[in-house]
């Protein structure tokens, strides 16, 4: 398309995901006062923009 | 309806059922306004696209634009609406099926603290020493939780954990280092009955870093799998609000701390957390502090308190806040091509490998899924409520721990179809219907915390702009 680009194609309507409850809570992660689920990686999955960085360095 | 928003000098265009997310031009941006009238903004009921374009607008285009053009646009709109990928209709959510599952505790292990930061919300650390049914020392200083309360509220989340394999225990307070023989002695026995029950426990602690040397830090290194350190940036805005109890300056010994820890980390998760308050507005700064002194990983949030406090971030602050996260977002690009990248927690995000559905209706699970305990076995919904008696759900001393299932329920009903305003916004299944302590507190539980969410809605669209330039580059 000429004057629309598709960065993320309908990840909320995909299947294949249930709910196994395995995740990461999000509270228990580094907020503790502003909740935001979206960032929260499902699974082992490592999240994108800041995962480039190592934890090493 | 769509939602489109300018960031990082591109326009996009985030569709909030489907999760899709377009990068487009000025005239795409234009058409779809003028398509839905109302140009994307929040508050309308009617989620549908109108069938009528808005006349006057298009008069406007018309003027500006070529009629060819105009109409290209429109057919890959069009053709987007086609596919379901934009404006697409509100689904059935997946009903949270509370089975009464707990996966994660926040022990609160110690009701005591070192310093004596002035936003805290659990009072200076100390939580104003408030025990629902326990003990407070005869000092009437603030309690630490024993073993023996920490090892029931251990066996009290295995027992409710259900199938759920991964558990999590954070260590809170006040300052939960100040109880570290406690936490170790809890984190000991905590995995020998993970070995027994085929589980496995993730441990976190959040600490103010003036205990983080020695031994300890080395046990934390070993054994936890995320450690948040607090620190609120450049050294007169920490030593403004996060003073020691007898004044002290603590801030080069805490960096020092942090920096020999996280040195030692290895590849284990951190984080160093700062708190912003309208006394530090331009808190990109403090992000840049603690990125030249060598963190990689940070987290600051804006602080949450009554309107009336004056460190307080009010409404009329958000523009000034919103600016500074567009600056932020500008020193982590430059920075990132400088090859001095530095992550920020409210940046991050992952469209294709996002939480599910399910997980993103429901939020963070408080009340239900996941609860606090304070140092007299008292559990709450979550460390926010901590010292409100009217929502304590059960004691892990307790012979059979009961949590009381009407107030469970309560909690677990609360998602992102309980507010109006939630059910409309496009953010809304980026933040899970946002933190229910901040409704219940300051509004009333009425309403979602409107402050909160005029900042997540603007980090957000900034994380959405910044995964789009990953994918680009």
């Amino acid at each position: 398309m000429k004057h629309i680009k598709t960065i993320a194609k309908a990840p909320l309507v995909r299947e294949g995901k249930s709910g196994c409850g395995e995740c990461q809570t999000s509270c228990q992660s580094a907020c503790k006062t502003s909740c935001t689920v979206a960032n929260q990686p499902c699974g082992q999955k490592r999240i994108r923009n800041g995962a480039h960085i190592s934890r090493a360095e | 309806m769509a939602h489109t928003f300018r960031a990082l000098n591109k326009y996009f265009l985030s569709d909030p059922e489907s999760g899709s997310l377009f990068e487009i031009d000025e005239l795409t941006r234009r058409v779809y306004i003028a398509q839905t009238a109302d140009g994307g903004r929040q508050g309308k009921e009617n989620a549908e696209v109108k069938d009528k374009t808005d006349t006057s607008q298009f008069s406007i285009l018309n003027s500006q634009f070529r009629k060819a053009e105009i109409a290209e646009a429109e057919a890959e709109l069009g053709r987007l609406r086609a596919e379901g990928l934009l404006d697409a209709p509100a689904g059935d959510y997946p009903r949270f099926h509370d089975d009464g599952v707990v996966k994660a505790l926040c022990l609160n292990v110690s009701h005591a603290c070192n310093l004596a930061c002035e936003y805290c919300f659990a009072g200076e650390g100390d939580y104003g020493s408030q025990t629902a049914s326990g003990p407070q020392t005869a000092s009437g200083a603030a309690a630490l939780m024993s073993a023996e309360t920490a090892g029931r509220a251990v066996d009290f989340l295995i027992a409710r954990s259900g199938k759920r394999r991964n558990l999590e225990i954070d260590f809170f307070g006040g300052e939960p280092l100040l109880n570290f023989g406690v936490v170790r002695e809890t984190v000991e026995y905590a995995k020998k009955r993970a070995a027994e029950v085929g589980k496995t426990f993730k441990f976190t602690v959040t600490t103010n870093g003036v205990l983080l040397t020695g031994e300890t830090a080395d046990y934390i290194n070993s054994e936890f799998y995320n450690a948040v350190i607090s620190i609120d940036g450049r050294k007169e805005v920490h030593n403004l609000l996060r003073r020691a109890r007898d004044g002290s300056d603590r801030y080069d010994e805490i960096l020092g701390n942090a920096r020999r820890f996280v040195k030692a980390r290895g590849d284990k998760s951190w984080y160093v957390r700062g708190t912003f308050t309208n006394r530090n507005l331009d808190f990109a700064r403090d992000a840049e502090a603690l990125a030249d002194a060598g963190f990689a990983h940070i987290s600051l949030e804006p602080v949450v308190l009554p309107e009336n406090h004056p460190l307080a971030i009010r409404e009329e602050h958000v523009p000034r806040i919103a600016e500074e996260y567009d600056r932020l977002a500008g020193l982590y690009t430059r920075r990132g091509r400088e090859g001095r990248p530095f992550e920020f927690f409210h940046f991050n995000i992952d469209l294709e490998g996002a939480p599910c559905r399910e997980k993103l209706v429901a939020g963070c699970g408080a009340g239900c899924q996941y609860l606090a305990v304070n140092p007299s076995g008292d559990i709450y919904p979550c460390h926010r409520y901590d010292g409100v008696k009217e929502r304590v759900l059960g004691n892990v001393n307790a012979k059979n721990v009961d949590i009381d299932p009407e107030k469970r329920k309560k909690f677990a009903e609360a998602n992102i179809t309980k507010f109006a305003e939630c059910r409309v916004c496009w953010a809304k299944f980026y933040c899970g219907g946002g933190c229910g302590a901040n409704a219940e507190f300051y509004c009333g539980g009425r309403r979602p915390y409107g402050v909160a969410c005029a900042l997540l809605r603007k980090r957000t669209e900034l994380a959405l702009a910044l995964y789009a330039m990953g994918i680009e580059n």
